[in-house]
């Protein structure tokens, strides 16, 4: 779990859950989160990711398509079911930017979608968006 | 074992071996293409998704390197980095263009199609993948009914429309025009404004104007691979394709596919 610094002080409402299964690419988006001043939760397994979702309802949350324990489809669907997590802002994060895969991906409950490698610019709208008043 | 061949096929092909290819198919001489395209597709999709975490994970830890005080230094070492990383992007892209298209290249679903819908409900669906802004569309009045694979139809326009906006440049714009024969419909894509700068740029030109050898070949062997796939799809459904200028950078493609015979016809 990547947690912003104390330094950073993020705003309550700038929590961002990550499920991403690429340890290198986790951390690296949970570093850059944290760097514009988010509270990044970030998780390998999507059973964990529920868990800390239900306990805590992110802002935002970023879905890694292609999981080793399940997909993310799935995942976004059991998250719009989480108490508190209506409201969460749900972004598939995927190697595949073909109109099927974004078909799929909006189909499953997705709002918004973002295509690797080239991420930051709309990551940082993305953040810019998050609600603050929460 | 396949698969390694596969893998090895399509690092080794030249752009002069796929226009090899290319003059076989014509010549309808390569009956297990439909096949290997397929396998090919799927490995070079799953490539290039694999390739791209690494990619993304690398291009953010250099954008966030650049956003610490302490990195200053090493700013000028990053957007090297950064530039590296957005010219695989583009490689990336292109690869997943081709990869993509030679999934669609089986098994043709045949039906009678009114053209006039055809046309402007393909580019629609397009808008999501190509930018349409870059493209001026003229149709005719009335466009006759045609007998195609409307999915597959969807793909050749693809790679039509992929193949001039390409030889186009970053910049430039395409024109897309479709009249009716007498018994075909025509539909023509051709380069209707060139780059304002020549994309044949110098090396170290900023953002992806870096014109290293490395993607002009890569650029070179994806133009004549869309064409190979566009012919194959073109002639699977009873059509044919007419290519103006070099196959490496092509001016303008003319496709024909043949009228459907509807009721109408019958009865005159």
């Amino acid at each position: 779990v990547v947690s912003a610094s104390a330094a950073s002080r993020p705003h309550p409402g700038r929590r961002v859950l990550v499920l991403e299964d690429d340890d290198d690419w986790r951390d690296t988006l949970g570093e850059y989160l944290t760097l514009l001043g988010c509270e990044c939760v970030a998780f390998a397994r999507a059973e964990d990711a529920l868990r800390c979702a239900a306990e805590q309802p992110p802002g935002l949350a970023l879905i890694d398509l292609g999981l080793e324990d399940t997909n993310g489809y799935d995942v976004a669907r059991r998250l719009r079911s989480v108490a508190g997590c209506d409201a969460t802002k749900l972004v598939a994060v995927t190697g595949f930017g073909d109109s099927a895969t974004r078909a799929s991906a909006a189909a499953a409950g997705f709002d918004d979608f973002l295509v690797k490698p080239l991420v930051t610019r709309k990551l940082e709208a993305l953040v810019r968006d998050l609600r603050l008043d929460s | 074992v396949f698969r390694t061949s596969l893998e090895f096929e399509w690092r080794r092909l030249s752009v002069v071996e796929l226009r090899e290819r290319l003059g076989a198919v014509q010549q309808g001489r390569d009956e297990p293409l439909a096949p290997l395209l397929e396998c090919a597709s799927q490995l070079v999709r799953s490539a290039i998704h694999d390739l791209r975490t690494p990619l993304a994970a690398i291009a953010m830890a250099a954008q966030g390197a650049k956003r610490r005080p302490e990195c200053q230094v090493a700013a000028r070492g990053l957007d090297r980095i950064l530039r590296s990383c957005e010219r695989m992007d583009f490689m990336l892209k292109e690869l997943a263009v081709v990869g993509r298209l030679g999934l669609a290249s089986t098994n043709p679903e045949q039906a009678p199609v009114e053209c006039s819908r055809l046309v402007p409900e393909a580019l629609a669906r397009l808008s999501d993948r190509l930018d349409m802004r870059r493209v001026h569309v003229a149709l005719a009045e009335q466009l006759p009914t045609v007998r195609v694979d409307p999915k597959q139809f969807e793909h050749i326009l693809e790679i039509a429309l992929t193949t001039v906006l390409s030889s186009s440049g970053d910049d430039g714009e395409a024109a897309l025009e479709a009249s009716a024969g007498e018994s075909w419909v025509d539909i023509a894509v051709r380069v209707e404004r060139p780059p304002a700068v020549p994309e044949r740029s110098s090396a170290g030109a900023p953002g992806l104007g870096v014109g290293g050898s490395g993607r002009e070949a890569l650029s070179s062997q994806a133009q004549v691979l869309r064409l190979l796939l566009l012919r194959v799809l073109v002639e699977a459904n009873a059509g044919t394709v007419c290519v103006d200028g070099v196959p490496e950078t092509p001016a303008g493609l003319r496709l024909r596919l043949v009228r459907a015979i509807t009721d109408a016809d019958q009865l005159v």
